[in-house]
């Protein structure tokens, strides 16, 4: 529904490609994660996977119970940032988009104000400008 | 015979063997084409996960691991180090010569990656330097077992 970079060096082959592999990947890495868990009994939950990270890069996770997924790519070396993502959810998203009566569910993000709001608050995050 | 015996001596003395830190689940080890070869779990609380959802989830695990790499936003592709979820952590070390070694442990372990290389290295001694192992196969030695266990008990 959304996206927007900063900070990227390496620009993607596709974007819709891209997008479509981050799609596949996390669909089958949080059921992996739910059938993983120990004294669970497979089901699948919305707390499940919470952050994976590699050597070049870490990302992060949040899914709501209403079945809405945001996703931040950052630095390896950022602690969790899954109240930020909370955050966004509840202060940002909520306001701009759920409160939009143009806005439909499930359509492209439009809205200049969530844009701005959320480049601001992601600029405003203490390691966004660490490298 | 009595070769293998003397081989087996020499490396106990000079494995460094330290506690592995409490709260390690089980370990997955992955050969490069993306079949399990080596389970184990320490955990006496949790029931260990059926064999074949194991299998599944090793193999799933291998591509996942190969996609997240090809993700990344800057720099050559590597794959998954580590993942966080909320009632474990998942560490993966991949070898140089392909094979992911993957320990599933709580949330509150630190240090697992010199744990697994400390298992890479009893791999290297005691599963790669048995002259009855073929590469990729199942691992079936009962050294690296025993010393798998002084590594999680300490004893």
């Amino acid at each position: 529904l959304y996206y927007e970079d900063w900070n990227r060096q390496k620009k993607p082959k596709s974007l819709p490609e891209e997008q479509k592999l981050i799609f596949g990947l996390l669909f089958s890495l949080k059921h992996t994660v739910c059938a993983m868990r120990p004294g669970g009994d497979g089901k699948m939950t919305v707390d499940g996977l919470q952050s994976y990270a590699t050597s070049t890069y870490r990302l992060h996770y949040f899914e709501t119970a209403t079945g809405l997924r945001f996703i931040l790519i950052t630095n390896p070396n950022v602690p969790s940032l899954r109240e930020c993502l909370r955050q966004v959810y509840s202060g940002i998203y909520v306001e701009y988009v759920t409160k939009n009566p143009l806005q439909s569910l499930g359509t492209p993000i439009t809205s200049t104000y969530f844009a701005q709001s959320l480049t601001k608050y992601i600029r405003g995050l203490p390691y966004f400008l660490s490298t | 015979w009595s070769l293998l015996v003397y081989l087996g001596e020499v490396n106990s003395k000079h494995t460094r063997t330290s506690r592995m830190p409490a709260g390690c689940l089980t370990l997955f080890i992955i050969n490069k084409a993306g079949g399990l070869i080596y389970t184990r779990h320490f955990s006496q609380e949790h029931a260990p996960l059926p064999v074949n959802e194991c299998l599944r989830l090793a193999s799933t695990f291998h591509s996942m691991h190969a996609i997240a790499g090809n993700l990344t936003p800057v720099g050559p592709p590597t794959g998954i180090e580590t993942l966080e979820a909320d009632t474990f952590r998942l560490e993966c070390y991949q070898t140089p010569t392909g094979i992911k070694f993957l320990m599933l442990a709580e949330p509150r372990v630190t240090a697992l990656d010199t744990v697994l290389k400390q298992i890479y290295s009893l791999y290297s001694d005691y599963v790669l330097k048995n002259a009855f192992y073929e590469l990729d196969m199942p691992i079936q030695c009962d050294l690296f077992n025993q010393k798998l266990d002084v590594l999680v008990n300490g004893k």
